[in-house]
């Protein structure tokens, strides 16, 4: 009897893994249809700086699907738990060389490259897999758009920035696939099958 | 039958009332207050970020340590190898202090050490 309760669970069980959508991720932003093609939208072309003081472009980036996020070293609001939800995702595909994570600093007077090496040191990841980027603070906050980021300087808000806790994953061809509020583990679950799911596209 | 159902609930709500009875928080108010003022940093079960932001919630029982949250949240604290600084609180009273420091103790690192509001405003005195 109590074999014939346990498999018919484990079929109950198994049927529930089955749900999962196995479509594609969509491409996210404006679409422009022109006569003969679709335009997505692309992450434009930058030059920002590393922790190590090196320039980092989106050649850099052509065979890596990225997962970014936008903070500053003092901010006294939500950077530290959307930090953490970061290195979930750092801990989870730091051996696969084809995932980076790219933090941004949106307070590059303060975060200078060799504050983020320090940063980077007490987060004890690998500069390789992560890189933390500065640059004119007009460039970056032009990217943020780009990335539909909210990040702009407000005298009244905590630290002097507003900006919001989202975590961005793009693919090789510079389409933004997937979102995730930073702050929200919840959210974080799904954006982790999501990259899964993106991962499988370059799987062959 | 209707005896070993009465049983059965009987058991259940023990049993459940055991397991509330780990979660129950001594220090309601302090709680609500490190939501509000420490969880951002923190993080909600005192785990912090890596060496970012240091971990809260394992504790060893040493009274010089105890005797320097006060004034940690008072007035913050930047180690001389830390990269972020914590900012003091100064919006915090004395007995909103005490409450913190009692819920960090006694509930978050489930370690006996009441502090009480003379132990805490005497310490905050003595803050440099
Ligand atoms: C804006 C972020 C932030 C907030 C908010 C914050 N802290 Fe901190 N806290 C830090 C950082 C960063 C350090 C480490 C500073 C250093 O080492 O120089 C720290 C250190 C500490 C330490 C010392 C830990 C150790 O390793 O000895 C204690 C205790 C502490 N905080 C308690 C609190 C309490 C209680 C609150 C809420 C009332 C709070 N903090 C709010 C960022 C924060």
């Amino acid at each position: 009897m109590k074999i014939y309760i346990i498999t018919v669970l484990l079929i109950l069980l198994s049927m529930c893994s089955c749900q999962t959508d196995s479509s594609p991720l969509p491409i996210l932003g404006r679409h422009d249809i022109s006569e003969t093609d679709t335009v997505y939208h692309r992450i434009p072309d930058f030059k920002f700086i590393n922790q190590d003081s090196n320039y980092v472009t989106n050649s850099d980036l052509k065979d890596n699907i990225y997962i970014s996020d936008f903070f500053f070293m003092s901010c006294p609001s939500i950077c530290p738990i959307v930090k953490k939800q970061m290195l979930r995702v750092y801990d989870k595909y730091k051996d696969n060389d084809r995932v980076k994570l790219v933090s941004h600093t949106i307070d590059p007077k303060r975060d200078t490259p060799e504050k983020l090496k320090k940063y980077a040191q007490k987060l004890n990841i690998d500069d390789s897999v992560w890189m933390f980027l500065t640059g004119e603070k007009g460039e970056i906050l032009d990217i943020a758009d780009d990335y539909f980021v909210a990040a702009f300087e407000d005298p009244d808000a905590p630290g002097g920035f507003d900006h919001s806790g989202k975590m961005i994953l793009t693919d090789t061809k510079r389409h933004i696939r997937a979102f995730a509020e930073g702050t929200d583990p919840e959210d974080v679950d799904q954006f982790l099958i999501d990259i899964d799911k993106l991962l499988v596209e370059y799987a062959q | 039958m209707r005896n070993k159902l009465i049983l059965a609930f009987g058991i259940s709500a023990i049993v459940s009332m055991i397991f509330m009875s780990c979660d129950y928080v001594n220090y309601k108010q302090g709680q609500g207050l490190y939501e509000a003022n420490c969880v951002t940093c923190h993080m909600q079960d005192g785990s912090g970020v890596a060496e970012l932001y240091p971990s809260l919630n394992n504790m060893q029982s040493s009274k010089t340590y105890f005797e320097a949250i006060p004034c940690i949240i008072r007035n913050g604290l930047n180690r001389q190898e830390s990269v972020i600084e914590m900012v003091g609180l100064q919006h915090l009273s004395e007995v909103e202090i005490n409450n913190i420091v009692n819920y960090l103790v006694n509930d978050m690192n489930k370690l006996k050490q009441e502090q009480t509001l003379q132990q805490t405003s005497s310490i905050l005195l003595k803050c440099k």
